[in-house]
């Protein structure tokens, strides 16, 4: 059993209503659970990282089977280190720091146990349905709805456990890291609801509400602020609650907490649109985004500081204790992600950085060394404690931590020099004008040593991991378990916090219903300006004429691209650069996405843009290069997929998906729903036909193939049928303002330019 | 209504601008607020964490080394 003397000396400063005992018992139990939860999937989802990373230079790893492909398990491995290992790790975290913050116990023991399991249901689930291909593309967000449901479902519960258990806690003031956990449950259900709003088109298919570049800017609504209150808030309320406890020292300066928190959760959420730079995406957006991205340095290195400076005459400690190296490297990789993303933000920065492995390599920062240092840290911190016995081996922890930090440094270093070489060659212009690599794929050969430097960085910081889970077994298997721990802490005294009411920082401390209100309108101010203007505003998406709905066999075929997980390597959507219109075709016009749920617009550019590929090569091209790669471009990276040459395409379900996409807004009529079958079937032929001229002859026309030939040679070609003044809309002309190019000319001559472009951009 | 009002905003060039001021007004009114709280207050919020319990400090251990 344990007494907090502090507690009971400030018990008395309330009065003696506030001086009565009561005894009560920490939960460790599920605090135990989490912690195995993280370092099982944290194993798991990292070893898929592994895979990802080998197949980008050993393509045949994949066994040619659908469930092993890149763009099939690129997913698996970003929820499962996102939502299964941060994810265990911030609720093991906020589990244990809470209950002793607010010296109460849980406020329900089946809420926590519910989410535990549920959470731990919803991985499982994930697990199982990204590699079957069930997706909804949208990154970070790639579950289904009854999955999609199923997180709401958890969320609101460990949301109504966190609200309980302070409404119920013995200390009246709550401190900064219980704020910055209010914002992170409030914030992450608000982003999770809003982004996968979607209509079912069967128990695993489903198409977003928002179409082209609405349900672009939610969806990087949503995923830069899943960063900012998944990844970021929580673990922030976690340093603020392990480092000084780890130190023995109080934080540097709570003023600048204050300072951090607000300014953080107030600013984060406007910068979003940096995600969509020279997109099709409205200037105002973007520049808002931009600004706001370079504001958010301020209040990112205030906390950042906050954390490095609670050290200040405490380094001695960081040489003897490997808790502590975690933790100062996890801060100091947090301060120098917080300084980069705010730089890629920058327009001019972006054009080069954005599709490139650059951006892999910020993230990876932010993932491995803030992310994955600080749950390492907080590991090596709770496990000797939840056990009663000291950690196995110190110098067994401290071989992780410069392990650890070599792989850091063998997966980030590649990959920044991977992002600008790429970023360089795709732009490089040879005296003559011409694109100085006009084939895409001789960009990606250059890049493959990075790629196996980066797998090297990705062993050994897997092998440090390993290290760890051997010394945290082993420092269990020494000790004994306390499952309820003892403790005691004098009775709020409701009364007497009622009479201290005024309008301080302090006061808020001690209101949590008030505090939760304004965190939530601080959150809500920022989405609500950046996201309802494009709801409202009919000039940020100009319709063109020409741009029609897909076809039947068409939409078939985009659910399949979109299963396949094509969106992982390849982009569609051009921006208005030189060097792009030169390689690709005609940049993309906001115009062209109205009919696209979900978008398709993707972050990286592992392989070559798609957007202007329809017509760009014959049918049998395609055939050719999906069944295998290399037969048309040598020493191409991408897997094979010959399971779409043997699987029959399931036409039954157009019905319902034709429906499920009207009643998102595309108008497809009673007509073309009844006769989809028929317009299916005439389509197939011609793509066999057209299969037949390019001596493949025995192509049976009810194959996935053929659906997917067809999506792809639809790609990007109704804006060629249209008459030039017809793409000569207000959206356009913000575009062509950007680039000095004449809209009314472009479409022809920068066909003709890229035509003439030498060698296709072929991957 | 609220769509006549946001049409009837102007330009929406001007939007960002507005958004920029409202940021800079609730930052200047955090950064005031932060710096008018009690030192005293602020000082013993920040032990709050160290207000712990005897049995969660055990030193780590070298006996496998």
């Amino acid at each position: 059993m344990s007494i907090d003397a502090a507690a009971l000396s400030s018990a008395k400063q309330r009065g003696p209503a506030g001086a009565g005992i009561e005894t009560f018992k920490y939960d460790n139990h599920i605090v135990r659970a989490f912690m195995i939860a993280t370092a099982i999937w944290g194993l798991a989802g990292m070893a898929v990282g592994l895979l990802i990373a080998c197949e980008l230079f050993w393509p045949q790893v994949s066994l040619n089977t659908p469930f092993m492909t890149f763009g099939r398990i690129r997913p698996l491995h970003t929820n499962a280190v996102i939502f299964a290992f941060v994810g265990n790790g911030m609720f093991c975290g906020i589990y244990y720091s809470v209950q002793r913050l607010l010296k109460t116990r849980m406020f329900s023991d089946a809420l926590s146990w519910f989410n535990f399991w549920g959470w731990q249901a919803i991985i499982v689930s994930a697990v199982i349905t990204l590699p079957l291909g069930l997706t909804s593309s949208k990154e970070y967000a790639e579950l289904e709805w009854p999955i999609d449901i199923a997180i709401a479902v958890v969320w609101v519960a460990f949301t109504v456990n966190l609200l309980g258990t302070i409404l119920k806690r013995r200390e009246k003031h709550m401190y900064v890291a219980i704020w910055f956990y209010i914002a992170t449950a409030i914030t992450v259900a608000m982003l999770h609801i809003i982004n996968s709003l979607e209509i079912p088109a069967g128990l695993f298919k489903s198409y977003s509400v928002y179409a082209g570049v609405q349900d672009a800017l939610v969806q990087w609504w949503y995923g830069h602020n899943a960063v900012a209150f998944f990844l970021t808030t929580p673990y922030l309320g976690l340093m603020y609650y392990f480092l000084p406890k780890a130190a023995n020292r109080p934080i540097f300066s709570y003023r600048l907490s204050i300072i951090h928190f607000w300014g953080l959760i107030f600013i984060y959420i406007w910068a979003g649109p940096h995600h969509l730079l020279y997109t099709a995406l409205p200037d105002w957006a973007q520049s808002l985004g931009m600004v706001f991205s370079i504001m958010l340095i301020a209040p990112s290195w205030g906390g950042m500081l906050n954390g490095l400076l609670t050290l200040r005459g405490a380094w001695d400690k960081v040489r003897q204790e490997p808790m502590l190296k975690f933790m100062v490297v996890a801060v100091t990789a947090y301060g120098m992600a917080t300084l980069e993303g705010p730089t890629l933000a920058v327009k001019s920065v972006n054009a080069l950085s954005h599709y490139t492995d650059w951006t892999i390599a910020h993230v990876h920062t932010g993932a491995l060394g803030w992310n994955g240092f600080l749950t390492f840290s907080m590991l090596y911190w709770l496990f000797p404690r939840l056990y009663n016995t000291k950690l196995w081996s110190t110098k067994l922890a401290n071989y992780h931590f410069w392990i650890g930090l070599m792989g850091m440094m063998f997966y980030v270093v590649p990959m920044y020099t991977s992002g600008i070489t790429a970023g360089l060659m795709w732009r490089q212009f040879t005296k003559e004008g011409f694109l100085q690599y006009p084939n895409f794929l001789e960009t990606t050969i250059r890049l493959i040593p990075m790629y196996q430097l980066r797998a090297i960085g990705g062993t050994l910081y897997f092998i440090g991991l390993v290290m760890m889970l051997v010394n945290l077994y082993k420092t269990a298997k020494a000790g004994r378990f306390i499952g309820d721990q003892e403790a005691q802490a004098p009775a709020l005294n409701r009364a007497a916090s009622r009479e201290s009411v005024k309008l301080g920082h302090r006061w808020l401390e001690g209101v949590p219903i008030t505090f939760t209100v304004l965190a939530t309108v601080a959150v809500l101010v920022g989405g609500l300006i950046e996201i309802v203007p494009m709801f409202l505003i009919q000039e940020n998406v100009p319709t063109i004429a020409s741009v029609k709905p897909y076809s039947p066999l068409e939409m078939l075929g985009r659910d399949i691209y979109i299963r396949e997980g094509c969106v992982g390597c390849h982009s569609q959507m051009i921006r208005p650069f030189r060097s792009e219109t030169e390689r690709y075709g005609e940049y993309s016009k906001a115009g062209e996405f109205v009919y696209d749920h979900p978008f398709l617009w993707g972050s990286k550019r592992t392989g070559p843009d798609l957007h202007r590929i329809g017509g760009k090569y014959p049918d049998a091209w395609h055939y050719n290069h999906l069944e295998n790669p290399r037969s048309t471009s040598p020493q191409s990276i991408m897997p094979n997929y010959p399971w779409l040459l043997s699987q029959t395409l399931d036409t039954t379900v157009s019905g319902d998906r034709m429906r499920a996409l009207r009643k998102v807004g595309v108008p497809y009529t009673d007509a073309e729903i009844r006769n989809a079958q028929q317009s299916m079937q005439a389509q197939s032929k011609l793509v066999v036909a057209n299969l037949a001229t390019g001596s493949i002859t025995n192509a049976p026309p009810d194959r996935e193939i053929i659906a997917v030939i067809a999506y792809l040679q639809r790609l990007g070609t109704d804006i060629k049928k249209a008459p030039a003044s017809e793409t000569s809309v207000s959206g356009a002309g913000r575009d062509a303002r950007a680039t000095g190019i004449d809209i009314k000319k472009a479409p022809a001559s920068e066909t003709a330019a890229s035509n003439t472009g030498a060698a296709p951009a072929n991957n | 209504m609220i769509h006549n009002i946001l049409r009837n905003l102007g330009a929406i060039q001007e939007y960002g601008i507005v958004s920029l001021c409202l940021f800079c007004a609730v930052f200047t009114g955090v950064l005031a607020w932060a710096f008018l709280q009690r030192k005293s207050d602020l000082d013993r919020m920040a032990q709050a964490p160290l207000e712990a319990e005897s049995d969660e400090s055990p030193e780590p251990s070298n006996s496998h080394e």
